[in-house]
């Protein structure tokens, strides 16, 4: 049998195979019931930024029209991704990969998390070696609710003028072959650009260039709404963008205190500095706001906090409180000329400004955390050039698979967007046959 | 700084979109003559969205009428802000 006749069967083996690395039973009292409840009360914060925190947060932005279907968007995206997750996902993620591809992706040993158990008869507990004190299925559900934000964050960037299947095709997709792979290369042991030496401390590489990429090239690859650029598109409600603003913002300190993985002093300055980046940003973005337009806006400063939010998650853990606040000021300015200048300059009707400031949010603290890493805060040291490498890997990965997945999505369903007349009539009574009063 | 017969121009433009395309009746003199009228009538072009065509000549007479004031000018109230408003989100959210 020639050698490239036997590499399917000897993948498949490989993928289902179960090594050193992956899920493993302990005795029940090996876990901390500190580190688990703060990981179960992480999860549920990070779970409430999507649902409702995202959901408002866009919803506000949109027109009166479309409100309903960001939203419909939203929650079916957090469920698909679920069942998703369940089925493969995480075991792609963070389950060990077949011999010779385990640097870019993980295995099937986990698929439909069967070795994720809790034998209470045997006092028995599965745990991930990635956070050995709490349940493996904390661990499970903690990094299943980065991955529906993930492509949750995307949603933005097409507002108001994408079919709802072809979405949810695309989402699905992408979160399988875009968000799991990337996961896999930052956050899993054996992944590359972990072997590198790259930092990323709660998702800036992982989540925020990756679905802020994919918006930009989704934006472009749809075109932009009907009137764009010559008719005002005013959002419906910024008072349900704030209330989603404050919802991301406290949900973000499970995001990122969470993501120390126990209950300890890394996950205390992991959320100080969380809240630090966010204030340094939102006045930030404000100042130069005011000082460019002359009027510091309540979405303004909205923005500001969440690109604020955006560029501290991948430094977090590595940084110092003032560095935090650096990060925070230089993140608010940057994502302003993001959302703005760097906008009107890529061309693209990326509606609610997914790139402007997860993807630019992302880029700058990817980028300051290799400048600013303490090895007093995280153990470790930055560079700038492996972060770089990272971000650039990140970018052109999702750019690729991002358009060839679109590309996919428009054969197989005959269509991305919807016709022009039911954009007009808007996606809520079009798509859903449902409408705000 | 335009001239009269230049806004009188766009104005009349504005005036055939918006019978056109919304069977809106607008008085073009008036238009170029009475801030208050001008700014409610941009305003409302503005906000067609259905109607890019309308918007943009709305958008055009707005930026003609009312050009940006100089910072230390006070800030006119009502209903100049509102077209203001509805102008920052031509071509962008932020």
């Amino acid at each position: 049998m020639p050698i490239h006749s036997r590499l399917p069967a000897a993948l498949l083996a490989g993928l289902f195979a179960a090594p050193a690395m992956s899920a493993e039973q302990v005795p029940v009292a090996q876990v901390s019931a500190g580190d688990t409840a703060w990981l179960l009360s992480a999860t549920a914060l990070v779970l409430l930024m999507t649902l409702p925190g995202l959901a408002l947060f866009y919803a506000g932005m949109v027109r009166k029209k479309n409100i309903l279907a960001v939203m419909a968007q939203t929650l079916a995206c957090a469920a698909l991704v679920t069942l998703l997750w369940f089925a493969c996902g995480y075991s792609l993620a963070f389950e060990p990969g077949p011999a010779g591809l385990e640097r870019w992706i993980g295995g099937l040993g986990g698929a439909g998390l069967d070795n994720v158990l809790f034998d209470k008869a045997a006092g028995l507990v599965s745990v991930h070696p990635l956070m050995p004190s709490v349940p493996a299925a904390v661990f499970v559900l903690f990094q299943l609710s980065f991955a529906i934000i993930t492509p949750c964050l995307i949603i933005g960037a097409v507002a108001e003028r994408m079919r709802f299947a072809s979405l949810l095709a695309f989402l699905g997709l992408w979160s399988l072959f875009v968000y799991v792979p990337v996961a896999h290369w930052v956050w899993a042991p054996q992944g590359w650009l972990a072997q590198l030496g790259a930092l990323d401390f709660a998702g800036g590489t992982v989540v925020h260039v990756n679905a802020g990429v994919a918006g930009l090239v989704a934006a472009w690859m749809l075109g932009p709404r009907v009137g764009f650029g010559r008719a005002a598109l005013t959002p419906a409600n910024l008072a349900y963008t704030m209330t989603g603003a404050g919802l991301l913002w406290v949900g973000w300190m499970g995001f990122n205190g969470g993501s120390a993985g126990a209950a300890d002093g890394r996950a205390g300055i992991a959320v100080l500095n969380t809240q630090l980046g966010a204030a340094a940003a939102a006045l930030s973005w404000m100042a130069a706001e005011w000082v460019t337009r002359r009027t510091p806006t309540l979405l303004g400063l909205c923005s500001g906090a969440v690109a604020g939010l955006v560029a501290i998650t991948p430094a977090c853990g590595f940084v110092t409180p003032a560095s935090a606040v650096f990060i925070g000021l230089v993140a608010g300015a940057a994502c302003y000329w993001g959302a703005t200048g760097l906008k009107r300059w890529l061309r693209a009707d990326d509606s609610l400004d997914v790139f402007g400031v997860h993807g630019v949010g992302g880029i700058v603290g990817a980028l300051l955390t290799g400048l600013l890493a303490d090895p007093r805060v995280g153990g470790v040291s930055g560079s700038l050039g492996t972060q770089l490498v990272a971000v650039l890997a990140t970018a052109a990965f999702s750019a690729v698979m991002t358009a060839g997945i679109l590309l996919l999505v428009y054969l197989l369903l005959g269509g991305l967007r919807v016709a022009p007349a039911r954009e007009h009539e808007g996606l809520d009574l079009s798509q859903h046959g449902e409408q705000v009063a | 700084m335009s001239s009269d017969s230049e806004k009188l121009a766009v104005a009349a433009h504005l005036h055939v979109v918006m019978r056109r395309k919304m069977g809106r009746v607008t008085d073009v003199e008036w238009l170029v003559r009475n801030a208050d009228y001008a700014r409610e009538i941009i305003r409302l072009a503005c906000q067609q969205d259905e109607h890019p065509e309308v918007a943009e000549w709305g958008a055009r007479l707005g930026a003609m009428l009312f050009p940006k004031a100089p910072p230390s000018a006070p800030a006119p109230v009502t209903t100049s802000a509102k077209a203001v408003a509805a102008l920052r989100y031509v071509g962008g959210l932020r």
